[in-house]
C-alpha cells in the first residue's frame, strides 16, 4: 500500500514539475523498485521488454501510412470526393469534414495524422468558403477522434497487447462505434446549422457529374481503406501485414498521383519516428511501471477498493468512465492505457464486460480527453496549425463535447454496438 | 567556458543526428524485411523463422535511438500548465531541479542496464539465437545519450545564461 | 519490506509469513491454474502459514523471456512453463520442441534422469535456477493432436499440408521433412487462419482445441502425440536455498503433488471436451500410428546431433 502511494505521488509531483511523462513513469517505477527492495536491473529489463513486442511492430506502420497519405496527395483527393458528395447538405463543409475523417481513418492509425494532415486541408477549405476558423477547428478536432476508432488504430494495438485480446477482433469491433461517432457528429452539425448556432455559408449544389469526376480522380485513394479493411475483416492480413500493406499502398498511390517526392518520403519517415518512438518509449516505461505495480498487487487493492464502493455494474462503469475522462484531461491516451489497463482489466472481467468493448470505451474516452483542457494533445495540434488560442478552440469545441459523451455512454451501456460485428465475423 | 559549452553542444547535436539517421534506416529495413516475409510466405507457403527476432531488434533500436532526437528537440510530452504559472526565477530553479533529477535517473538506469547486459551475456533469443545483449544495449546507449543531452541543457541554462549576463 | 527469512524460524517473535512470487502463463480458471492454486494451498498448509505463495496468472508478470530474466534477477521466485524456454541456457532443453522424439512420458523422464539430463540441471543451477518438481508429472496437453480441414489418417495425408506452427526452427524443419508446409502464425490468429484457409491444419494440445473453437472450422482431429509436454516449476536457486531443509522438502513435495492433481483433473476434462466437440461441431477423432513419422525423422535427429544442435547420447536414450 505504502509503495503504491509512493509511486502515485512521486509520479504526480514529477508531472507537475513538468518532467516528461515517460521519464516521470520511469522515475516513479525506480522509486517503487527501490522501496520494494528489488534489484535495479529489472528496470532496464522491463523497459526493453516492453518495446520488444512483435504485435507492436504495426504501430510505426499505421503512423507512417497516415503521414504518407498526407504527403502523397491522397488526403486532398479524399477531401475532394467527400466535398462533392456531402457539400450540399445542411452543415456543408462541416459534414464533409466528418466524412473525410471517416474515410481517412480507414488507413491511418492515429488522431494526430488526421488532425495535423487532413485537418489542415479541411480547415483551409472551410476558411476559404467563409466558415469561422474556430468552428472549422472544432469540428476538425472532433472528427479526428474517429481516426483510431475505425481501424486501423494505434491505441487499439496498444490495448490489445495490454489486455491480451486479438488485434483483429478489436479492429473489427471498432468499425460500428467509429461510424456511430461519425453519424452523431454529423447530426450535431445538422442541428447547429438548422438552429443557426453557427454561421454556415451557402452550400454548393449537388452535381452527380462532379461526384463521378472526384471519384475517378481519387479512385486509388478511396480504395485504400477498402483494401485495408477488407484485408483485416476477411482475415487475409494480420494486423502487422495490414500495416505493411497500408504503407506500400500509400507509397504506390502517391507514386501513381506523382505527388510523392523523395523529400516527402523522408519527411514522412522522420515524423513517423517522432511519433512512433515517442509512443514506444512510453510503452517501455509503462511496462516497467505496470510490472512493479502488479508485482506489488496494486491492481487487486484497486479492485477491492472499487467493489467496496458498490457492486452495481452500471454505477461502477459510470465511476470508471468519469475517472477516465478526468484522467484524460491531464494525461495522454497511451499513458492512461498503460497505467489503467492492468488495474481496470480484472475489474472489467469481474463485471462481465466484454474486453473488446472495454477497449473501445477506454480508447474513445482517452480520445475525448485529448480534446479537453487543460492538457489535450489534440488541442495543442489544432492550436499549432491554426494559430488560435487554446481557450478559443475549447469554447467552440463545447457543442461537440456533449454528443461525443453521448456516444461514449451508448457504447458503454449497449454492448451490442461493439460486440455484434466481431461475433458475426469471428463467430 | 562559453566556448566549451557550445562545442559540447555541437558534439551532442552530431551524436543525436547520427542516432536519428540510424533510427530512420532501422525503420526502412523493418518495412523491407516485413514486406519480404509477407511476399515469401504468400508465394512459397514458407515462413521465415528469424523474422520476429530481427524485426524486434530493429524496432528496439529505432525506438531508443529515435527517442534521443525527441528529447533533444524537446518534443517529449510534458505537462506545463502548473509550470507556466510560476515566475521566471522559480522556473529556472525548477529547470535545474528537473535536469538534475532526470540526469540521476538516467545514470542509475545506465548502471542497471550495464549490469543487466553482463548478466544476460551468452544468452540468446529462443528462435533465432540473437544475443539478448543486442536488445538491452539499446537502453544503455539511450540512457547515456540522454544524460549527455541534459548535461548540455543544464550547462546552457546555468553557465551560458549567467555568463551571458 | 520483504520479511527476513531468519526471523520466521525464531520461535519467540510472531511469525510473519515469507512470500513467494510465482508467475504462470495460464489463466486462474484453467486446469493448470487450478494446479498452481493447489500448490499454493499445499505449501501454506504444510508450512503452517510460514510460506505463502502468491500466484500471478495469465502472464501478468510478463512473457516467458521476461519472467525467466526476473527469476535470474531474483525479482520473481518461481515461473512455471514448459522446459523448451530454457534452451537459452542450454541448447539441449530444445529437445522439448523436437516432434516425435520421445515415445512417451517415461522416455522423457528417463532422459532427464540420465547423465545428460543431470548435466542440464546442474547447468541451470549455475544460471541460478532450479527445477523443483523433480517427478516431472505436471502433464500439459495431455497429448497433442492435428486439427485439420480434411481427415488425416496416415503420413500420406500430411504431404503438402499447410500446417500452422509456432516459431521454432527445429520444429518447422521436422514438419518440412515429413512433407508438410509449416507456416508460422500467432496462436491467437490460428482460428482465423484455419477459417480463411491460410492453413489446412494446426497442431495443438487436445485440451486447448475446444476453447479455441478449432473444430468449428476444421472438424477432423488426429492424435499425434508429437510432444510429451509437462510444466516445470523453475525457482530462483538462492531463494530456494534460503529455506530450511524441511521447508525445501515441502516445496518440492507440494509441486509434485500439484502435478499429480493436475494430471488427474486433465484426463476427465479432456473427455468432456471431446464429447462437446463431437456434439457441437460434429468433430471426428482419429488415432494414427506415428511410428512411421519417427522412422522418417531418425535421419533428421541424427543431423541435429551431427551439427551439435543436440548433445551426443540423447538419441541413444530415446531409441534404446
Ligand atoms: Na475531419
Ligand atoms: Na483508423
Amino acid at each position: 500500500m505504502e509503495i503504491g502511494a509512493l509511486i502515485l505521488f512521486s509520479f504526480i509531483i514529477l508531472i507537475i514539475l513538468s518532467v516528461p511523462i515517460s521519464i516521470s513513469m520511469g522515475i516513479a517505477t525506480m522509486l517503487g523498485i527501490f522501496a520494494s527492495d528489488y534489484v535495479f536491473e529489472v528496470l532496464p529489463l522491463m523497459i526493453s521488454r516492453g518495446t520488444s513486442n512483435y504485435a507492436l511492430i504495426a504501430i510505426p506502420y499505421f503512423v507512417l501510412a497516415g503521414n504518407l497519405m498526407n504527403t502523397g496527395g491522397i488526403t486532398n483527393r479524399i477531401f475532394e470526393f467527400s466535398n462533392t458528395l456531402l457539400g450540399h447538405i445542411k452543415g456543408g463543409l462541416a459534414q464533409v469534414n466528418v466524412l473525410a475523417s471517416m474515410i481517412f481513418s480507414g488507413i491511418s492509425g492515429t488522431a494526430a495524422a488526421d488532425a495535423a494532415g487532413l485537418g489542415l486541408v479541411e480547415i483551409n477549405a472551410m476558411t476559404d468558403k467563409g466558415y469561422e476558423k474556430s468552428f472549422s477547428t472544432a469540428i476538425t478536432l472532433a472528427s479526428s477522434i474517429i481516426g483510431p476508432i475505425i481501424p486501423p488504430s494505434v491505441p487499439f494495438l496498444i490495448y490489445a497487447v495490454l489486455a491480451n485480446v486479438s488485434v483483429g477482433k478489436l479492429f473489427v469491433a471498432g468499425i460500428i462505434p467509429g461510424v456511430l461517432v461519425g453519424f452523431i457528429l454529423m447530426a450535431t452539425n445538422y442541428y447547429l446549422a438548422a438552429k443557426k448556432k453557427v454561421k454556415i455559408p451557402e452550400a454548393e449544389p449537388f452535381e452527380l457529374i462532379k461526384v463521378i469526376k472526384a471519384f475517378k480522380n481519387g479512385f486509388f485513394a478511396l480504395l485504400a481503406p477498402v483494401v485495408l479493411l477488407g484485408g483485416i475483416m476477411s482475415g487475409l492480413a494480420t494486423p502487422t501485414e495490414a500495416g505493411i500493406i497500408a504503407v506500400l499502398y500509400s507509397l504506390l498511390v502517391g507514386y501513381i498521383y506523382k505527388e510523392l517526392t523523395l523529400e516527402g518520403i523522408i519527411n514522412a519517415l522522420r515524423y513517423t519516428i517522432y511519433s512512433a518512438a515517442l509512443i514506444m518509449f512510453l510503452i517501455g516505461m509503462g511496462k516497467a511501471l505496470g510490472w512493479v505495480t502488479t508485482a506489488e498487487r496494486l491492481p487487486i487493492l484497486a479492485s477491492e477498493f472499487l467493489f467496496g464502493l458498490t457492486n452495481n455494474k452500471i454505477l461502477l462503469l459510470l465511476i470508471i468512465n468519469v475517472f477516465l475522462i478526468i484522467l484524460g484531461m491531464v494525461l495522454d491516451g497511451v499513458t492512461i492505457s498503460l497505467i489503467m489497463v492492468p488495474i481496470l482489466l480484472p475489474i472489467i472481467k469481474t463485471l462481465g464486460v466484454n474486453t473488446l468493448q472495454f477497449g473501445v470505451i477506454l480508447t474513445l474516452n482517452t480520445l475525448i480527453g485529448s480534446a479537453t483542457p487543460p492538457v489535450g494533445v489534440g488541442l495543442f495540434i489544432m492550436s499549432s496549425i491554426t494559430d488560435l488560442s487554446l481557450p478559443q478552440i475549447v469554447k467552440s469545441f463545447i457543442p461537440y463535447f456533449i454528443p461525443l459523451v453521448i456516444a461514449l455512454i451508448l457504447i458503454t451501456y449497449i454492448p451490442f454496438i461493439t460486440t455484434w460485428l466481431p461475433s458475426i465475423i469471428f463467430p | 567556458m562559453d566556448k566549451l559549452v557550445s562545442n559540447f553542444g555541437k558534439k551532442i547535436k552530431q551524436i543525436v543526428d547520427i542516432q536519428m539517421l540510424i533510427s530512420v534506416i532501422a525503420l526502412v529495413l523493418l518495412i523491407l524485411i516485413n514486406a519480404y516475409e509477407i511476399f515469401v510466405r504468400n508465394t512459397f507457403d514458407k515462413s521465415i523463422i528469424w523474422i520476429q527476432d530481427i524485426s524486434i531488434l530493429l524496432m528496439v533500436w529505432m525506438v531508443f535511438l529515435g527517442f534521443s532526437k525527441i528529447v533533444y528537440n524537446k518534443n517529449t510530452i510534458r505537462i506545463t500548465v502548473v509550470y507556466d504559472k510560476f515566475p521566471s526565477i522559480i522556473k529556472s530553479f525548477l529547470d535545474c531541479f528537473r535536469f538534475i533529477v532526470i540526469i540521476i535517473f538516467f545514470i542509475i538506469l545506465s548502471f542497471a542496464s550495464y549490469k543487466l547486459i553482463v548478466s544476460q551475456y551468452g544468452q540468446g533469443t529462443t528462435t533465432a539465437s540473437i544475443p539478448l545483449v543486442y536488445y538491452t544495449s539499446a537502453v544503455l546507449v539511450n540512457a547515456i545519450t540522454i544524460i549527455l543531452i541534459y548535461i548540455n541543457e543544464f550547462m546552457k541554462t546555468t553557465i551560458l545564461r549567467q555568463g551571458g549576463r | 519490506k520483504e520479511p527476513n527469512i531468519q526471523s520466521t524460524t525464531n520461535e519467540n517473535t510472531p511469525k510473519e509469513p515469507v512470500i513467494i512470487k510465482m508467475g504462470t502463463k495460464m489463466s486462474e480458471e484453467s486446469i493448470e491454474g487450478q494446479g498452481f492454486k493447489k500448490f499454493a494451498e499445499l505449501v501454506e498448509e504444510r508450512t503452517k502459514g510460514e510460506i505463502i505463495v502468491q500466484v500471478y496468472p495469465s502472464e501478468q508478470l510478463g512473457d516467458a523471456m521476461t519472467q525467466l530474466d526476473n527469476l535470474q534477477l531474483g525479482t520473481q521466485d518461481i515461473y512455471c512453463e514448459g522446459a523448451a524456454y530454457l534452451s537459452r541456457y542450454d541448447k539441449d532443453f530444445g529437445v522439448e520442441s523436437i516432434p516425435f522424439l520421445f515415445k512417451d512420458h517415461d522416455t522423457k523422464r528417463e532422459f532427464y534422469y540420465s547423465e545428460i539430463g543431470q548435466k542440464l540441471s546442474e547447468n541451470l543451477i549455475e544460471n541460478g535456477l532450479k527445477i523443483i518438481n523433480d517427478k516431472r508429472n505436471f502433464i500439459r496437453g495431455p497429448y497433442n493432436v492435428i486439427v485439420s480441414k480434411k481427415p488425416i489418417k496416415s503420413i500420406e495425408d500430411v504431404k503438402g499440408l499447410r500446417l500452422r506452427t509456432f516459431d521454432s526452427e527445429i520444429y518447422m524443419k521436422a514438419w518440412d521433412k515429413l512433407g508438410a508446409n509449416p507456416i508460422v502464425i500467432a496462436w491467437t490468429e490460428a482460428y482465423l487462419a484455419l477459417k480463411q484457409n491460410t492453413v489446412d491444419a494446426v497442431t495443438a494440445p487436445i485440451s486447448l482445441v475446444y476453447n479455441m473453437k478449432f473444430t468449428e472450422v476444421a472438424p477432423y482431429v488426429t492424435t499425434t502425440n508429437e510432444f510429451r509436454q509437462d510444466v516445470i516449476f523453475i525457482m530462483n536457486n538462492d531463494r530456494f536455498e534460503s529455506f530450511t531443509e524441511v521447508q525445501r522438502q515441502i516445496i518440492i513435495d507440494s509441486a509434485n503433488d500439484a502435478g499429480d492433481y493436475v494430471t488427474e483433473q486433465i484426463n476427465g476434462f479432456v473427455e468432456s471436451e471431446i464429447e462437446r466437440m463431437k456434439s457441437e461441431h460434429n468433430a471426428e477423432f482419429y488415432e494414427m500410428d506415428t511410428e512411421p513419422f519417427r522412422e522418417i525423422l531418425v535421419e533428421f535427429y541424427q543431423e541435429l546431433e551431427d551439427k551439435g544442435e543436440i548433445s551426443e547420447g540423447i538419441l541413444g536414450i530415446v531409441f534404446e
